[in-house]
């Protein structure tokens, strides 16, 4: 075994067993230490995989490795059926049983079980990463929680699946760590045990049971009646039935519309669990998924515009439920679905440069809606309460939260940060179909309307300004965020240059398709970056001049009005239903039209 | 040069009959047009240079006036339009009135009639805008003190000539 | 060399933004039949706001102005060096969202009133200045031709930007004292006109590039009388129109403009021309 080949198991293994000692060890007495150890491990391992080259390369274990994983698979459905029968769930039970018996009948393949190419990479690298820095975050926050050792179990173990799902090649594997992300999802929602969460978490299950049972039939049908032993083989239109499966699976997992409902519920889940499983890591497995199959989308017409279609509607329609939402968590619940929704339309528009956006959007997304949401806790807990009118004047009294949240959601929206270049290439592809322009634009404003709505709230001033006592521990996780964004952001050309060759070997595409088009060369970025810094030094010129307050008609008082959200509750439902209506008909148009 | 072609106008009412505001709304019709020589009505004292005050000062607006003023950025010039913004006129000795503008804040032009007529808001309009640049360039801000006191009694002596058109400094 | 060219052309747009602003104003009075001011209007007001006493309340509304200039004059600058068209627009439009947080982050309930309606106006108009822009980066030569309802879609968008009816919601003159703003005295309300100029100077530069011409006379009076044009419909609205709500102006706006631009293209798509 080379060393980047033990790298890479070490990403699965090492977070499991991190798992299993944290579950053994007793009281909690050297959680941090263990939980320390474990966070470096993990992420130099997924560090020094990535060191070792990005060439593809397969891991092959005995044969009779498949029994392990038919057990794990069965001990899996049992606990899904054990859950089922708590939760008086037909549906759960129906779709664990449909899953087991579908990858049960599935025939053996000689294909490799695990193969890492460079996507794969670009998620672990996500996946460890910000899987350690989160659950050291969350040594903290969830300090005083009673069952804090059963919540780091999970979180490791989530780890380790994802890590593995993102490996998996032969389908049983893929099958096995797609149902373990489901559960670790399920039962971090379930975490909290209040009725509100009880209930998240069963709509959670329900849905990505229902996706893993689709995932389970799709690859059924792959293997036994189009000789798609693994993940690789969808290639061509003639996949086009289970690929319809897969995409299914892959909307319930990355929350598009119509199946989106479980994630702004499952928002009930601590801090820790929206940052990690909920906005940067699990969701994306969905988008992994829509990737791998991306072949079979350039090859069919009416998949990829059905594909992009319901990542476009989710897109607009999240980001106007966004708009209506006070809780920063549902906002970003919201905004996650709404970016996924982009990604999900690069994935189905599956030309060259829209795979490439995809791939930057991802990593810019998942790290700075980890860097939000863990911003958000920190507000949280010195606020008591994580509801936008609340964090009112943020600015003036913590510099530090205000300058992570912005930095956060300017990230995504506004140049000279990552999400600009992705997004600019998004346009370059999907100025191939005129017909997604329009909502594409419409989309747009509405995300800056949202965000920077929020933003408005952190900065408005207080006079005078009240200065207390910052997070010290938080502050180590939110600053690594921070400054890996900004290093990303400074060196996007690098980043999205080895992206270009990445794509071009995993989707095994000439790399000419992958070139950065600039008309201009570089020097327009160079000026874009000299401006941002210039708008930077502007903080440390000292202001001049006579200080003075607001204006308000001569009076002293100064009232600031309520936030403004647009949507009422009732309206809210009526545009939901629209949607739903909408997204399920684009995906029955997609069937039908896909089949035929 | 630059202030005397761009004087932006705030207009406040301390307790006016609201004859002079009509007046004043009327420098904006095509017949008057004070727009030509690039006023603009600002409305926020930000980004005023000319104060337009019209009215007796009464109890209440006294401290609004004073608060309105020191948002006005240096070099500004105030004109009190009418008789009663100038002395108080005949709510002079009313128990809720503190009686002219010159009361509570410097005045540099004021401009007479009851109502003021546009013509003659114009002129002083016009007038305040040569003391604008004159404050600019430094010339006027010594003996500024006088000149208010001394214009002062001029608006008190010609009270009677209201419909004269002539603006007062 | 080319970057100095550049950067003279740029400062020759933002200066065109400035003349037209103070063109429209005269326009406007002689459609009254007033004089109206100088047509140099603008000028006067950025000479003398820069000759006013500086106020200040916090650094961050400074910061926010200085950027919002910073990032409008650089899209103009991408633009003509030759960069891409989005991303071009991709920079004004964050100078534009960096004035609405300027004015939430003033101390005055009339800016945070002007900064929420500066935001919604941004995302009412943004998506027509981002089909334009995508309009000008994917095709060449004249546009306008093809696509005629891009051309008609800019004058409500100019509307906002003026700051004219019906759409003038965010500044709003007297209603709200100016929105975003309101707080911003002197020098520093100098510099938030000139970064108005540039954005209009941006604006004006993509409507120009809808037309085309291989001579360099003919190709000049055209990008000037089309851009004329586009004010002229524009300042000609306004004097028969009221201001709108917010309300209306972000239902009618974008399904005026993007409903004729997707008619326009879906009859050239069905029509095989694109």
């Amino acid at each position: 075994m080379s060393f980047q080949e033990i790298a890479a198991l070490m990403t699965i293994a090492v977070p499991l067993l991190a798992a299993i000692a944290v579950f053994t060890t007793g009281k909690g007495r050297n959680l941090q230490g263990l939980i320390y150890i474990a966070a470096i491990v993990i992420s130099i391992s997924s560090i020094a995989m990535v060191f070792g080259g990005l060439n593809r390369f397969t891991l092959v274990f005995p044969e009779f490795s498949w029994i392990v994983i038919l057990g794990l698979e069965i001990l899996l459905t049992g606990i899904f059926l054990y859950y089922a029968f708590k939760l008086k769930s037909i549906i759960i039970a129906a779709a664990a049983v449909i899953e087991i018996i579908f990858s049960a009948l599935s025939p053996l393949n000689t294909a490799p079980p695990l193969a890492v190419d460079s996507l794969s990479m670009v998620l672990i690298l996500i996946t460890s990463l910000l899987g350690s820095v989160i659950s050291i975050y969350s040594l903290h926050y969830m300090r005083n929680d009673e069952r804090k050792r059963e919540f780091f179990t999970v979180i490791f173990v989530f780890i380790a699946a994802m890590n593995g799902a993102v490996m998996a090649n032969e389908n049983s594997w893929f099958i096995l760590f797609w149902g373990v992300t489901s559960l670790c999802s399920f039962l971090l929602i379930k975490h909290p045990e209040t009725h509100e969460a009880q209930k998240a978490a069963k709509l959670a299950l329900t849905i990505n049971t229902a996706g893993g049972a689709a995932l389970a039939v799709g690859m059924y049908l792959a293997v036994s009646y189009y000789n798609g032993d693994s993940l690789e083989s969808f290639s061509s239109a003639s996949m086009a039935v289970p690929a319809i499966f897969l995409v299914a699976a892959a909307m319930t997992k990355s929350a598009q519309f119509p199946v989106q409902s479980w994630l702004p519920g499952a928002m009930a889940a601590p801090v820790p669990v929206s940052a990690l499983l909920h906005s940067s890591t699990m969701v994306n497995l969905g988008i992994y998924l829509l990737l791998r199959i991306s072949q079979v989308f350039a090859d069919s017409p009416a998949l990829s515009a059905g594909v992009a279609f319901i990542g476009l509607i989710s897109f607009v329609a999240a980001a106007v439920l966004a708009a209506a939402q006070s809780n920063a968590k549902r906002l970003l619940a919201y905004s996650t679905i709404s970016n996924l929704g982009l990604i999900v339309m690069c994935a189905g528009i599956a030309q060259p440069h829209a795979l490439m956006a995809a791939i930057i959007f991802l990593i810019y997304h998942a790290l700075s809606k980890a860097l939000l949401f863990l911003t958000v806790g920190s507000v949280k807990e010195k606020t008591g309460s994580e509801d936008i009118e609340d964090m009112r004047s943020l600015s003036g009294k913590s510099s530090f939260l205000t300058a992570a949240l912005i930095t956060g959601i300017v990230s995504i929206t506004l140049p000279p940060f990552g999400m600009f270049a992705s997004k600019w290439m998004i346009i370059g592809a999907a100025s191939a179909n005129p017909g997604i322009i329009i909502p594409l634009a419409i989309g747009l404003g509405v995300t800056s309307l949202y965000y920077f709505k929020w933003v408005g709230v952190i900065i408005s001033p207080t006079d005078p300004a009240v200065k207390d006592k910052q997070p010290k521990e938080y502050r180590f996780s939110i600053s690594i965020l921070l400054l890996s964004i900004i290093a990303l952001s400074i060196s996007i050309i690098p980043v999205a240059q080895s992206i270009a060759r990445a794509a071009s070997e995993t989707f095994e595409l000439s790399p000419d398709l992958f070139t950065l088009e600039l008309s201009g060369g570089l020097f327009p970025l160079v000026i874009i970056l000299l401006v941002s810094i210039i708008s930077f030094l502007a903080f440390f010129i000292p202001p001049k001049g006579r200080r003075i307050k607001g204006y308000a008609c001569g009076e002293t008082e100064q009232y600031l009005p309520a936030g403004e959200y647009y949507l009422s509750k009732n309206y809210q439902t009526i545009f939901k239903k629209f949607v739903y209506a909408l997204s399920i008909f684009t995906f029955i148009l997609m069937v039908v039209v896909g089949v035929l | 040069m630059s202030l005397k072609n761009s004087p932006w106008v705030m207009h406040f009412d301390t307790g006016s009959c609201n004859g002079c505001d009509m007046e004043i709304w009327a420098l904006l019709t095509p017949y008057y047009d004070i727009e030509r020589f690039g006023a603009i009505n600002a409305g926020n004292p930000k980004h005023a240079d000319v104060l337009l005050l019209t009215g007796p000062v009464n109890k209440k607006s006294a401290s609004r006036l004073k608060n309105l003023y020191d948002q006005v950025p240096e070099p500004k010039v105030v004109i009190a339009v009418g008789d009663c913004a100038s002395t108080g006129a005949p709510f002079q000795d009313c128990y809720n009135i503190c009686g002219g503008i010159s009361t509570v804040i410097p005045v540099d032009v004021f401009v007479q009639g009851c109502a003021a007529r546009p013509e003659a808001i114009i002129d002083g309009f016009s007038k305040a805008i040569g003391i604008l640049e004159e404050k600019r360039s430094g010339r006027h801000g010594s003996e500024r003190g006088d000149k208010v006191a001394g214009a002062e009694n001029a608006g008190i002596q010609s009270q009677a000539g209201h419909d004269s058109g002539r603006g007062e400094r | 060399m080319n970057a100095l060219l550049a950067l003279i052309e740029t400062i020759i747009i933002i200066l065109i933004g400035g003349l037209s602003l103070g063109i429209a104003r005269k326009l406007s009075a002689r459609m009254q039949r007033r004089i109206g001011p100088s047509i140099f209007q603008a000028f006067y007001d950025v000479s003398k706001l820069f000759s006013k006493e500086p106020f200040y309340f916090k650094r961050l509304p400074i910061v926010y102005a200085i950027s919002s200039m910073a990032f409008q004059i650089a899209a103009i600058f991408i633009l003509i060096y030759g960069g891409d068209t989005m991303m071009a627009f991709f920079v004004s439009g964050a100078g534009a969202v960096y004035l609405a947080a300027g004015a939430f982050a003033s101390p005055s309930v009339y800016s945070w009133i002007g900064g929420r309606r500066e935001l919604l106006a941004i995302a009412a108009y943004e998506p027509v200045l981002f089909v334009l822009a995508l309009s000008v980066s994917t095709h060449t030569h004249n546009i306008i031709l093809i696509f005629p309802a891009v051309f008609i879609a800019m004058v409500p968008v100019l509307s906002v930007l003026l700051e004219r009816s019906p759409y003038d919601v965010p500044a709003a003159h007297q209603e709200i004292v100016t929105g975003p703003y309101a707080e911003y005295a002197g020098p520093m309300l100098g510099i938030l006109n000139i970064a108005k100029w540039a954005q209009l100077g941006f604006v004006y530069v993509l409507i120009s590039m809808l037309v085309w011409s291989p001579t360099l006379a003919v190709n000049l009076t055209l990008k000037i009388v089309i851009v004329a044009a586009a004010v002229f419909i524009t300042i000609l609205i306004d004097n028969a129109t009221a201001r709108v709500s917010r309300k209306t102006m972000i239902v009618t706006l974008p399904i005026i403009t993007l409903g004729l631009m997707a008619l326009n293209i879906a009859v050239m798509h069905l029509a095989g021309i694109i």
